[in-house]
């Protein structure tokens, strides 16, 4: 009796999160920093001509709003016009995943 | 009535004629008087509407103002702090095979004295734990960082030090103090200093390490990478230092380093015995004497080649990792750890006591190799091995408990591997699977062996599964199930009483000081945010 109490819960508490698992959808990381390094860098890599950006250059906020204006080259072009609109919800995953304010990875190297 | 209604219309009509007579210089004048007065109102509603610009030095004298606001508090502020908090159930289950208590020497005979103990069940089927750890930086100049971590690992009605039961997280000690489950005090877990040099690919640390938690336990944590050895060599707090050769620099892959770094476990000069003559110290077994002691030291490389590359149409994240780690003049405890001994009797209480390092033991080489592979973020797994070799020098310790593996005068090694993947079948949801194995003489540094999560350490099969729900990706839900099969008693401990063929769990005439575990079940579920 009690576990079939207690098994109620579990199923009531899985399905909940399975819910909120199916709802949610978002960009690839890994697909989002290969992205990033093969096409952003060439152009804002350390002494660059675009200055060095990287994924600790702006906060999540500040990531987000980037995307959501979707310019580049100080307003001048769309995003859109430096990859596909596809790769850049995965490199906005990678960046924002990763901003200034995003848990870091921990090193002795840092 | 129709004359009237004529006559009306006419005066309206003539009207204008009268006025345009009568003064037409006058009528301009009022006219002006209106055009000034529609003006002012325009002007008025343009100023509601569009406040007139200040002039630009206003502007930035005034946007000054506000950003040295910013800077003041953003100095003032000189540390960055992040977090992560779990709450975690667990149930277990422990069985315990017959074996042969060790009662002592029948001071008669000179023989040891056993009793048979039969097989038994444990079980804690409602335990809880809240883990806090609070990770602090500083920027403190643009080549030196500040990095800490601070950490509260409480047991829900835990203790301090809990009774020793032959298990290494039963010894409290600075090495495993946040990786144990105890009370609510927080620890300092790392605080170092990394440097980087200007104009060269080296970076240098100092202090407290990132050095538990490391490749490939990130994959089952849903976590940053958080330590720099491999989980299977090294889990534990370690002081030391650490240097980085960045191999980008030559070519190699984005991320490539070098390593290497040194360290101290026990400190013979200060409050140990090196600078004591015949210095004696009470043990469980008698006067045992610790002086001339020499500092237990660790000295190791590790390389890290991380890769990122695309093969057809998938996007993979790899990571290749190689160590190796000298530790030297072993002791057989950790110096100055608190160990609540069980007191056999009706009423007796545990009693706890400070024990010390009695003797070094020698030394060991430990090598580890660590392949892990992630594609499109939906798939990874990973491949580990480690090895280890003793290198005894004869000594014993004083409490009893022999020589390095067990053996103190010859060489012995031991061996584990660690595989795993995972699958991502939906964005927010992580299904994984895991087995370790560890030789009867494996080794390796983890002295929480034994606390809920620590399976590496295990001499034996581990076994386990578990299911993630992302919600977010700093805010999880994890459930989980270890299946532990010990073959050998004494798993987490570099020293043994005799031969750890001795203390084969499966033989019934095996004799232990400690009703070690056959076999655990640990179901799991816990609730984890991170900021």
């Amino acid at each position: 009796m009690r576990f079939a109490k207690s098994s109620k819960f579990w199923v009531a508490l899985i399905c909940l999160f399975a819910v909120v698992a199916v709802v949610a959808a978002g960009g690839s990381e890994t697909k989002g920093k290969f992205y990033f390094k093969k096409t952003c860098k060439t152009c804002h890599a350390k002494g660059a001509a675009g200055g060095e950006v990287t994924p600790l250059t702006k906060t999540q906020a500040q990531w987000k709003a980037y995307f959501a204006a979707g310019k580049h080259n100080k307003g001048a072009d769309a995003l859109t016009k430096v990859m596909p609109a596809d790769q850049l919800v995965d490199v906005e995953t990678f960046l924002t995943a990763h901003a200034s304010d995003s848990p870091q990875p921990e090193t002795c190297g840092g | 009535m129709r004359k009237g209604l004529v006559g009306f219309v006419a005066a309206v009509l003539l009207l204008p004629l009268g006025l345009m007579a009568q003064s037409n210089e006058e009528l301009m004048k009022q006219i002006e008087l209106l055009k000034q007065q529609l003006q002012t109102l325009e002007q008025k509603v343009n100023n509601q509407q569009h406040p007139p610009a200040q002039a630009p030095e206003q502007q930035l004298k005034d946007l000054d103002a506000r950003v040295a606001k910013v800077e003041t508090k953003t100095a003032s502020d000189n540390m960055s702090w992040g977090g992560d908090l779990r709450v975690r159930y667990d149930n277990q289950s422990w069985h315990i095979n017959p074996y042969m208590q060790y009662m002592g020497v029948d001071p008669h005979t000179g023989m040891p004295v056993v009793v048979p103990v039969p097989g038994q069940d444990w079980s804690n089927p409602d335990s809880w734990s809240v883990r806090l750890r609070l990770k602090m930086s500083a920027q403190i100049t643009p080549n030196l960082k500040f990095m800490g971590r601070l950490s509260m690992y409480e047991l829900y009605g835990g203790a301090a030090v809990p009774v020793f039961n032959g298990q290494p997280n039963t010894v409290a000690s600075d090495f495993n103090s946040v990786k144990i489950p105890t009370n609510d005090v927080l620890h300092v877990e790392r605080a170092m200093l990394r440097y980087d040099f200007p104009n060269a690919p080296f970076t240098i640390a100092f202090g407290r390490m990132n050095s538990s938690d490391g490749p490939p336990l990130e994959i089952k944590d849903e976590t940053e990478r958080q330590g720099t050895p491999m989980a299977i060599m090294v889990n534990a707090q370690v002081d030391g230092v650490h240097a980085d050769w960045h191999m980008d620099s030559i070519g190699m892959p984005d991320g490539t380093t070098f390593g290497i770094c040194a360290g101290i476990g026990y400190e013979s000069g200060f409050g140990g015995g090196g600078q004591v003559k015949d210095n004696y110290t009470m043990t469980p077994f008698g006067m045992g004497m610790i002086n001339g002691m020499k500092d237990s030291t660790v000295a190791g490389f590790i390389f890290d080649m991380p890769l990122l590359f695309q093969a057809g149409s998938t996007i993979n994240s790899a990571r290749l990792m190689i160590g190796y780690n000298y530790f030297g003049d072993m002791t057989d405890i950790p110096y100055g750890s608190l160990v609540n001994f069980p007191i056999p009797g009706a009423y007796a209480q545990a009693s706890p006591q400070y024990v010390t390092a009695t003797k070094n033991l020698g030394n060991m080489d430990q090598w580890g190799i660590l392949w892990e592979h992630t594609i499109n973020d939906k798939f990874s797994y990973f491949a580990n091995y480690g090895y280890v070799k003793s290198h005894p020098n004869g000594q014993v310790s004083a409490y009893g408990f022999g020589g390095l593996l067990g053996n103190p005068y010859q060489s012995e090694s031991g061996y584990a591997y660690y595989l795993g993947v995972k699958w991502k079948p939906i964005e927010h949801m992580s299904l994984g699977l895991e087995f370790n194995h560890g030789s009867p003489n494996w080794f390796t540094y983890s002295p929480d062996a034994g606390s809920p999560e620590t399976k590496l350490a295990a001499r034996g099969n581990v076994w386990e599964a578990y299911l993630h729900w992302i919600i977010n990706k700093n805010f999880l839900v994890k459930v989980g199930y270890t299946d532990y099969d010990y073959s050998t008693a004494f798993s987490g401990w570099h020293i043994a009483p005799g031969p750890l063929s001795y203390y084969n769990l499966d033989n019934a005439s095996a004799v232990n000081f400690y009703p070690f575990p056959k076999t655990v079940r640990d179901l799991y579920f816990s609730v984890e945010a991170r900021w």
